[in-house]
């Protein structure tokens, strides 16, 4: 798993932005009127854009592969979140990004942990 | 040669640099530093691309460096230059390999088979121009076999392959369907950056 701090920082301030961003972005968007699948697929996309730029952004610095998985679930689930919660009740922005920040940390947090189950799966077999 | 997959790669050779040559580098410098240590006898690097990778290899081995851009290796080549050892470079596709069989001890390949076209039948090139029990080592990226990992990469993989790679291949099962036999795979991140050991048959 990674365990430099360089990395870490970069990967998680990544998720963190790409989770507020995006919860601001479909506040923006989305009102009470629209149906929620509606709001939750473009929350979707809206994280979906927001996590692609956000990659491209932070990916000289930290390798476009290992941001894109923890940046691009965190804007898809803070964007559909989100968005399904403005259909219900309206949101300000700051308590969006709060939440979408909250989703990016956890994200984050659920994918280094895969990282260190999946790593130990590799495979060897013997002639 | 495959002029769509040239022109790809030669538009990208400008920018290659900038684009991976900080933080990516940085991030799987340990695992390729390991990877390369192994390098022996005569090898064949196929994708030498703008020669990032020829910092990590051992002194003294003697390489052929094969890539399909020529942008690509014009920028390689003062990396090539300045190797400690017998290092030739050549403008050649992967799926049209013109050695002679059995030419190489080796095959290493980095970040490679994500965008070879055709990559079993690229792979049965590279199994013709290996020793026989020659080894493939190969350090790729390639799709996941876990939710949601696997639907995230292949919800993005149109976008990515406009770009440069596909992102959702399954090279493990190409090297197999290639005829070679896995010795071990290793995972470096999830189990989408791994590093791949298989043998030629003997």
């Amino acid at each position: 798993m990674e365990t430099r701090p360089y990395f870490i920082a970069g990967d998680l301030s990544c998720s963190l932005l790409v989770g507020g961003v995006t919860a601001v972005a479909a506040i923006a968007t989305v009102s009470q009127a629209w149906p929620m699948p509606a709001a939750m697929l473009v929350g979707m996309l809206l994280g979906m854009a927001v996590a692609a730029v956000g990659i491209l952004a932070f990916g000289r610095c930290f390798g476009m592969i290992e941001l894109q998985m923890p940046a691009m679930l965190t804007g898809m689930l803070s964007g559909m979140i989100v968005s399904m919660i403005v259909t219900r009740s309206p949101m300000a922005s700051s308590t969006g990004a709060a939440i979408g920040g909250a989703l990016g940390l956890a994200t984050f947090a659920a994918v280094w942990i895969a990282d260190v189950w999946l790593r130990a799966k590799g495979e060897r077999w013997t002639p | 040669m495959d002029a769509l997959t040239r022109r790809k790669w030669d538009r990208a050779a400008g920018a290659f640099d900038f684009i991976n040559g900080l933080g990516a580098e940085r991030r799987w410098e340990p695992v390729k530093r390991e990877f390369f240590s192994t390098m022996h006898g005569r090898v064949l690097f196929v994708a030498v691309g703008t020669g990032l990778d020829i910092r990590y290899f051992p002194p003294a081995v003697q390489i052929d460096g094969i890539d399909i851009s020529d942008k690509m290796l014009e920028r390689a080549r003062p990396r090539a230059e300045a190797y400690a050892g017998p290092m030739t470079l050549r403008h050649l596709d992967v799926h049209d390999l013109d050695y002679p069989a059995g030419t190489f001890d080796q095959v290493f390949t980095s970040c490679t088979f994500c965008s070879v076209p055709d990559p079993v039948r690229a792979l049965e090139a590279v199994r013709r121009v290996l020793k026989p029990a020659g080894e493939l080592r190969m350090f790729e990226h390639t799709g996941s076999r876990y939710f949601p990992f696997n639907a995230l990469l292949n919800l993005m993989n149109p976008i990515a392959r406009l770009t440069g790679p596909e992102i959702n291949r399954d090279t493990v099962g190409n090297v197999r369907r290639a005829g070679f036999r896995l010795v071990e795979v290793r995972h470096a991140y999830l189990d989408v950056v791994k590093t791949i050991h298989a043998v030629a048959p003997a």
